[in-house]
Formats: C-alpha cells, structure tokens, sequence
C-alpha cells in the first residue's frame, strides 16, 4: 500500500518541491502551510509520516509538534523537521512540554537522497 | 625631552601632589560612606554627574530611591575586600553610560572601614563597538539563512523541471522553471536589503514633531491596511511635544514595524476585526513609541531569535532583515527596542525607545564630542 506523507511548511515552492519528490518515489503526499492547517490535514489524511518546517505563521512547527505530540491518536506518527533555523534543535531542547524532542532533524537545503533514507528508515 | 617635560623618574610628589592625582583621575571617583552618601568626588565625576556631595550614590547614578542589588560599595563595607560589577548609570544631561565599577576600603587609625572609594570607567564605547560586532555577525548569519532557504528553492525549482523534462510534463517544466525564477528574484530582494543594512547613514539630527511624523506613517500604511481590512488607531501623546531627532530614521523604523504588524495581521486566520495601534508616550526623559497589533503574536520560543533576523514568517516573500535593520537603526540613535506578546493569538507590542535631547543640550550626540551628526 502507498505510505502517505504530510509536508508543512509556509513556503510554497519547498511544498512543491518535496510533493514532486516524494511523489516520484513513490510516496502520497498532502501539504498544508502552517501548523493549524497540518493538524486538519492530519485528522483527515492520516499520515504515516510527516515533514515538518520550523516557522511558519499562525502555528509554527514547535506548536505544531506539541500539540501532535498530546493527541493519542496521532503521538507515535514519526516527524522529520526540515528547516533552515541552524539552531533548530534548540526550539525543542527549550521545550519541556512536549518531550520526548523529534530525533530527526534535517537542514536546508538538503540532500533528497538523505531525505529519502531518512523516510525510508521510518516507513518500511 | 622638550623642557615642558619632566622626567617622571625624579618626580618625588608631595603631599599638596595627591590631591591632583585624585581630581586628575580619568576615571569616576567617588568616596561613599555606611549610608551610601557620597562624600568626596573627582574632577570627571563633576563634570558628568555635577557637585553631589551629600547626596546617595543610587540617586545619583540611577535615579533610584533604593540601594541597588549586589551593590558592590556595600560588599566592600561588609568584608573590606575589593568588588567589581558592571552597571548603567544616566550621566546629568540624561545620557545612558556602562561602567565597570571597582570598589576599595578606605580605613581609620584603628584600623576600621570608614568609607569606601567607587571608581568607575566609562565603556559605553566598547559596549558600543560590543553591540556593532554582534548586530554584524547576526547580520552574516541572517543572510546565511536566507540563501539557505533560497538554494531550497532553486534545488527545488530544477527538481521539477528535470522531472518535468523526463517525464515530458510541460506543465510540472514551466512550474520548476517558474520556481527557478522566483528564488533568482529573491536572491536580487536579498542582495538589496543586505545593501540597505550595510549603508552607511548620518543620523542628521533636528527640531522635529515626533507625532507629526507617526500621524504621516499612519497615512502612508492606510491604504495596505483597508486593503486587508486592518483598522489603524493613533494615540498621541500631545505633551511630546518637540525633539531634537532625525524624523527620516524615526519614519524608517515605524514603518518597518509597521510593515510587520500588517504582514502579521493578514497571515492570521484566526480572526477577522485585526488592529493596528500607533502609540506615543512620554516617560520621563523617554520618548516611547509603540506599535500594537492584534495579530497571531509570536510563541514565546521565538524570543531569544526575534531581532536575529532568522524568524521571517513571510514565507517566500520574507528575508528576515526587516527587524534587524530597525534595531541598528534604534541602537545607533542610542535607543532600545522591546517585544512584548500577549497570551497566543492576542497580538504583540514592539515599543522603541530614546532620550529625550533637548535642542539647547544635545548637540553632542553619544560617541560624538562636538557634532550633531551621528555616521555609523
């Protein structure tokens, strides 16, 4: 069966980007362009991943990872944050509310290969 | 050795000698005793803070009405040993100056504390300099991170074609190529902001009207804002009356903050009635302008990178310079700029504020000596 992944991030060339990517390896995607509008995609579409930028307006990524994070349904989905922010791990080392941190981190620009591994060591 | 020189070898100073050395210091002198009243000072210490003999050093300093905290003059009463701390203090026409701050026992016959000798050096030219390197490295770090975020988009934008061109899609090839021509625009935006924050500018002060110039930003964003359906509110303080400032830079960090509140606003899907607030406030010596909005506000883990230049939420309209540019211009009038944010999706308050220079006091403008021109 096709895996599904959901790219959040307000840039809308890196969601076409990563939706032209994904899709030709074989993967289903759905964007959304901020973390509000990541968590209605998620209730809708399920993913079994998702990719995830740091800031964004509205709700960033951190909020976005938090609020994942609480819902039971959705907690265990794997989440690879893909940003430009070179202390981005800070965001969520700051971060006592939502532990554990997200172990995957990738910055931009980045390798599509490395991306594609990284996916592929989280969907079999 | 020209004969107005001696040599300072076979200078054997006298006792009416030491009382030169004290006033000739090039430091801030000031002997204080058990209650902090300044007893003695020197020559620079007059000439910046006036004849205060008597009066307590908090006061005279800082204006404060309380000793201040870990005050070093105290420490050094309690166990006679020298102390040292940083300190800002406000010079008699109102200026701000850092200090490192020394304090030494001074003792009686019998061998007791009796007072304390404060010397402090003014560094307000290095915390200066401190600041310039640190906006400079945040400054290389922001355009890092906007070409990071630009080869993003180009890595992306020849994806697409390539993939459009492999699989003969003309539509995913013009969307690649147009995402290719997008970031090459961007890469130009950035090029122009980078310029405009590296521009050398005089800050060419004058006699203006402070609100005059927030009522003309306040026209120059009314068109945006109907646009976006964003009300503007002004709320003047008319006892600001006239300063002695350079209204081009104070139009140039309104409207940036302003521009900012828009963007804010109209990325907010939260809510419909958004609002702009302009604000002028007198307080004390501080002239204080704000600008209100009731947008998203910003999550609290963004704090520490706001003025960093990384936290543009404009997507691929943003290059995150905006706000770094409105801080260097603040600092290099002597001014600060501060954020607060309500509880999220209530809104943020940027707020600057400066010295007020009268036009009779301050022609001498901080780090220049005689000149009203500040070139940075």
């Amino acid at each position: 069966m096709t895996k599904k992944i959901l790219i959040i991030d307000d840039e809308e060339d890196v969601r076409t980007y990563l939706s032209s990517l994904l899709t030709n390896n074989g993967y289903h995607t759905k964007v959304a362009d901020n973390g509000e509008d990541g968590f209605r995609k998620l209730t809708e579409f399920f993913p079994d991943l998702i990719i995830l930028d740091i800031i964004m307006p509205n709700q960033s990524g951190v909020g976005f990872y938090r609020k994942l994070k609480k819902s039971d349904a959705h907690k265990d989905i794997p989440v690879i944050i893909l940003s430009a922010v070179t202390q981005y791990k800070d965001f969520f080392a700051h971060d006592h509310q939502s532990a554990p941190r997200p172990q995957e981190f990738l910055e931009k620009p980045f390798s599509p290969q490395e991306l594609l591994n990284k996916i592929a060591t989280h969907i079999k | 050795m020209s004969p107005n020189q001696i040599d300072i070898s076979k200078w054997d100073p006298t006792r009416n000698d030491y009382p030169q050395l004290f006033q000739r210091v090039p430091c801030y002198i000031s002997v204080q005793n058990h209650e902090l009243r300044i007893v003695q000072t020197n020559q620079l210490f007059q000439q910046d803070f006036g004849n205060r003999v008597g009066e307590l050093c908090h006061e005279v300093y800082k204006g404060r009405s309380s000793p201040c905290p870990e005050c070093p003059v105290v420490k050094t009463f309690a166990d006679g040993q020298v102390h040292s701390s940083e300190e800002m203090v406000i010079t008699r026409d109102g200026q701000e100056a850092f200090v490192i701050v020394y304090t030494s026992p001074l003792y009686n016959d019998q061998g007791q504390i009796v007072a304390v000798m404060e010397m402090s050096t003014n560094i307000t030219n290095i915390k200066r300099l401190q600041t310039d390197l640190s906006l400079m490295g945040q400054t290389v770090a922001t355009m890092a991170h906007s070409i990071k975020n630009i080869l993003t988009g180009l890595d992306g934008g020849i994806y697409v074609v390539n993939s459009g061109l492999q699989q003969g899609d003309k539509t995913e090839t013009i969307k690649g190529w147009e995402i290719v021509q997008r970031n090459v625009a961007r890469i130009s935006s950035l090029v122009k902001d980078i310029l405009y924050c590296a521009k050398k500018r005089e800050h060419i002060l004058s006699i203006i009207e402070p609100n005059q110039v927030v009522r003309e930003v306040f026209e120059l964003f009314r068109g945006t804002a109907a646009l976006e359906q964003i009300e503007l509110v002004l709320d003047l303080e008319p006892k600001l009356g006239l300063i002695l400032f350079n209204a081009e830079d104070l139009h140039t960090i309104l409207s940036n903050l302003v521009h900012n509140a828009i963007e804010a606003c109209k990325f907010d899907v939260n809510r419909r009635d958004h609002r702009i607030i302009f604000r002028s406030i007198l307080k004390g010596p501080l002239a204080v302008f704000e600008v209100e909005d009731n947008g998203p506000g910003l999550p609290e883990e963004w704090e520490n990178y706001l003025f960093t230049g990384m936290l543009s939420t404009k997507g691929r309209y943003g290059t995150g310079l905006g706000l770094l540019v409105t801080r260097k211009i603040v600092n290099e009038l002597g001014g600060q700029i501060t954020f607060s944010s309500k509880t999220p999706g209530e809104g943020s308050v940027f707020r600057v504020t400066f010295p007020i220079r009268s036009a009779s006091s301050s022609q001498t403008f901080p780090d220049t000596e005689s000149s009203s021109v500040l070139t940075q």
